[in-house]
């Protein structure tokens, strides 16, 4: 046996499975299969087209074009969790691209140089007819769906979506009604013409999907499933709100896994009842005062994206009396809730920080966990301005955590555990001196 | 050395120094900006003398409580020479968005720094060849002159712009002139002197470095190359915003005859034009269809076209690319350039581009053999 293969094996067995608490979310893992599984039933529908598409573009057009999406970033996760992500990594680095680019790029450029093997995990993504992608969050998305268009040979469409700064120089505004977790800020008030332009971009969008499906889009099917997600996005938000309660009904490592229907089918049925069936079950465990654990010392919030391959690092916390109770980068925050103890002077640089320290506030935790990928720049580059903002303004301590998302070889266990602990210390000596009364939730009628 | 090289070596010499030095000699106000999407014509209208923010080479130490070390090193240089007090000269400040680091430069500069008292954001499309991405830019640029007229309680008047404008593409056709002067074969001029001309007009107000441009043309131009024969390279960067790398590579016997750079040839290569009226259509145009940065939609086959150009027109035998570790927009453009280039027959080097460290001797011995191998 190969070093190489043998450190592989070792790092395997030592990958930590996440353990879901609550009992709708053990359903994801099927859904998630039976998503993938979808690809068999192309060419069912006669002209039925396949797009690849990046996360945050919009979903009720394809769904109303029937088009059946796949996500790219996605299935570097599935690769990562299920599969061998190193037969695809090492490819995409033959190729040419280095190992500090974005790691689900990586996976997806080997998967598509090896021909998009059927042997994949979950059978793969099916081949695409077109490629959309959105500028929001992430500029090399837009530079990796131009060279998948290039490889596959099939058209891309760009969705612009102009990301504008705060305006002024104190940073992020937020207000008493905001509700947009990951803090992106499409257009401004004083550039009417870069809002004009991403509208522009979705009539575009609009007319690409109608010459790539040949066909036009149903307005009345659309506004339908407009409906739909809306209320998808609502009923996520109520769970959300519920997380705040003490001792929280619904931590991390069930929300990252329960984040599949609303991402990525968020104006369909299956996602309305389990979103429904979930907001239940968590509404009822914060009845009954049921939490994560029996005993809630310390409280933490999520940033970034987690450790796709060990994802049992959330449940780490819980062994040692805290919760993860709640991530930024994944949308449909709560409602503004605040503290009049805890309210910062300012929110920091740009509209992502002021989401995390607003997720601190409104969910009283006591520390952060800021999950650092080097290869990736867009949701990183604010994490060390996280930390500032966090211990300029609130004194809250937080902790960065480095990893690849899908390159488990990047990952150290012992001493990321060994950190882990120590930063625990300086968290639960924190919580035990609190000077501030942690608010409750908000129960919507 | 040659007496009409003096001003861009005494620039080269002490860029900040002499832009401070001036600054206090004409009393005009100076304008940073980053990127070569912004047009420094609406700048040099208001008033203002533009200069580029360039990283240089050196330690990165108050940048690193702010930005990780996965951004990439000109970034993280040219912020920490802003916490060191470096660009406290600078009245004005103007921050494309052309990644999204830079957009990020803009939020940390804007909260983290008290000057200058102007500093503004454009959002410049991705999509920059698209019918519509006209309508947005025109809204930036108008924007811009707007902030700037408001800042310095002065109108800018299109008189002013085309003027500006003139002035601006009198130095694009001077620069061209100075790089056609390598297209011989020996060259007319070694790449440091070209480059150091090319870095100048970075750094320095138009109107005196067309001047001294003027003087060094000449005495240079239509004369006969004085210069050995050579193997002849180009370098196609992210950025470059020093002498070293050329220095290093003519330092192992090759001569560096052209680059595809945004502080070289892509800075300069398109001009705006002949305009009557309002200029800010023409400038519009000029900046969504120049010579793009790899981060635009579409940028794959001009930035091809152009790297052919240079291969052809300029007898060049080796391609080095010098990319900034972290620079996704050119690493993810890299492998079907290499593919390309290799496939016409060119001979190419990658070599990863770190402004925190010098052109060390790693890279100097791989220079040295790559010399070796196109010599043979």
């Amino acid at each position: 046996m190969s070093d190489e293969r043998h450190d592989q094996e070792i790092k395997q067995a030592n990958r930590m499975r996440g353990k879901k608490h609550l009992k709708t979310t053990r359903e994801i893992s099927q859904i998630v299969k039976d998503y993938y599984a979808e690809r068999d039933r192309k060419g069912r529908h006669p002209g039925q087209k396949v797009a690849w598409c990046g996360v945050a573009v919009p979903k009720p057009p394809l769904q109303a074009m029937e088009v059946l999406a796949y996500y790219p970033e996605q299935y570097g996760t599935v690769v990562a969790t299920r599969g061998d992500p190193q037969r695809f990594l090492s490819v995409a680095e033959s190729y040419g691209l280095s190992r500090e680019m974005c790691g689900y790029a990586r996976i997806t450029i080997g998967y598509i140089l090896e021909g998009l093997p059927e042997d994949a995990p979950l059978g793969g993504m099916a081949r695409p007819d077109m490629l959309i992608v959105t500028t929001a969050v992430c500029d090399t998305r837009v530079k990796w769906w131009e060279l998948m268009g290039e490889l596959l040979e099939v058209p891309v469409y760009i969705l612009e979506a102009p990301e504008m700064p705060p305006p002024g120089r104190s940073g992020a505004v937020i207000s008493a009604a905001d509700m947009e977790s990951a803090g992106i800020q499409i257009g401004r008030r004083d550039a009417p013409h870069t809002t004009l332009f991403a509208a522009q971009n979705y009539v575009g969008l609009i007319k690409f999907l109608e010459a790539q499906c040949g066909k036009p889009l149903d307005q009345k099917r659309l506004a339908e499933i407009n409906q739909a997600s809306a209320r998808v996005s609502q009923i996520r938000r109520e769970i959300n709100e519920y997380r705040k309660a003490i001792p929280c009904p619904m931590g991390s490592a069930d929300a990252f896994a329960a984040m599949f229907p609303g991402m990525y089918m968020p104006g369909t049925p299956l996602a309305d009842d389990f979103y429904t069936r979930l907001r239940a079950e968590v509404r009822e465990r914060m009845e009954r005062k049921l939490g994560i654990i029996s005993e809630e010392r310390y409280r933490l919030v999520w940033s970034g994206i987690p450790f796709w391959y060990n994802m049992g690092l959330l449940n780490y916390f819980e062994e040692r009396g805290g919760v993860v109770v709640i991530d930024t980068a994944y949308g449909c925050a709560a409602q503004r809730s605040g503290n009049p103890k805890r309210e910062p002077g300012r929110w920091g640089i740009n509209g992502m920080v002021a989401s995390v320290i607003k997720a601190v506030v409104d969910y009283n935790c006591d520390g952060a966990i800021l999950s650092y990928t080097p290869t990736c720049r867009a949701l990183y580059i604010n994490q060390l301005e996280i930390q500032n903002t966090l211990r300029e303004e609130l004194g809250v301590p937080s902790l960065l955590l480095e990893s690849d998302m899908v390159d488990a070889s990047s990952f150290s266990e012992a001493q990321t555990l060994s950190r882990i602990d120590a930063f625990i210390e300086v968290v639960e000596e924190k919580a035990r001196r609190r000077d501030w009364t942690p608010a409750g939730a908000k129960i919507p009628e | 050395m040659s007496e009409v090289m003096a001003p861009f070596r005494e620039v080269l010499a002490d860029r900040h120094g002499w832009i401070r030095r001036y600054k206090s000699e004409t009393g005009r106000r100076v304008a940073g900006f980053f990127c070569d999407y912004v047009p420094e014509e609406i700048l040099w209208a208001a008033g203002l003398t533009p200069i580029r923010i360039t990283a240089g080479r050196g330690n990165v130490i108050a940048a690193d409580k702010h930005l990780q070390s996965n951004v990439c090193s000109f970034a993280r240089r040219c912020l920490d020479q802003a916490l060191e007090g470096v660009y406290d000269y600078l009245d004005a400040l103007v921050i494309p968005h052309t990644c999204d680091v830079m957009t990020k430069m803009y939020d940390l500069w804007a909260y983290r720094l008290k000057g200058p008292s102007f500093i503004h954001y454009v959002w410049v499309p991705h999509k920059v060849f698209d019918p519509d991405a006209i309508g947005v830019m025109s809204g930036e640029l108008k924007r811009l002159q707007k902030c700037l007229e408001e800042w310095t309680g002065t109108p800018i008047q299109d008189s002013a712009l085309q003027e500006a404008i003139q002035i601006y593409d009198r130095s694009r056709s001077l620069l061209k002139r100075v790089y056609e002067l390598r297209r011989t074969n020996p060259p007319g001029i070694s790449g440091a002197e070209a480059f150091s001309i090319a870095l100048s007009a970075l750094l320095s107000p138009k109107d005196r470095f067309n001047s001294w441009v003027e003087a060094f043309l000449a005495e240079r131009e239509d004369k006969p190359s004085n210069q050995d024969s050579r193997p002849r390279i180009l370098i196609s960067a992210s950025v470059l915003d020093d002498l070293d790398l050329v220095r290093a590579i003519e330092a192992a016997g090759a001569w560096v005859v052209a680059d595809e750079a945004c502080t070289g040839s892509r800075y300069f290569w398109d001009l705006v034009g002949e305009v009557q009226g309002n200029p800010l259509p023409a400038l519009v145009r000029r900046y969504l269809n120049k010579l793009p940065c790899p981060r635009s939609v579409g940028s794959l086959a001009p930035r091809s076209e152009h790297l052919f150009h240079l291969v052809r027109d300029y007898q060049v035998d080796g391609v080095i690319f010098y990319i900034l570790r972290c620079c996704d927009a050119h690493l993810f453009q890299y492998p079907i350039l290499h593919q390309r280039l290799q496939s016409a027959g060119s001979r190419i080097l990658y070599l990863q581009g770190d402004q925190t460290v010098g052109i060390n001797e790693a890279v100097v011995n791989r220079i040295k053999a790559f010399v070796e191998i196109l010599q043979e």
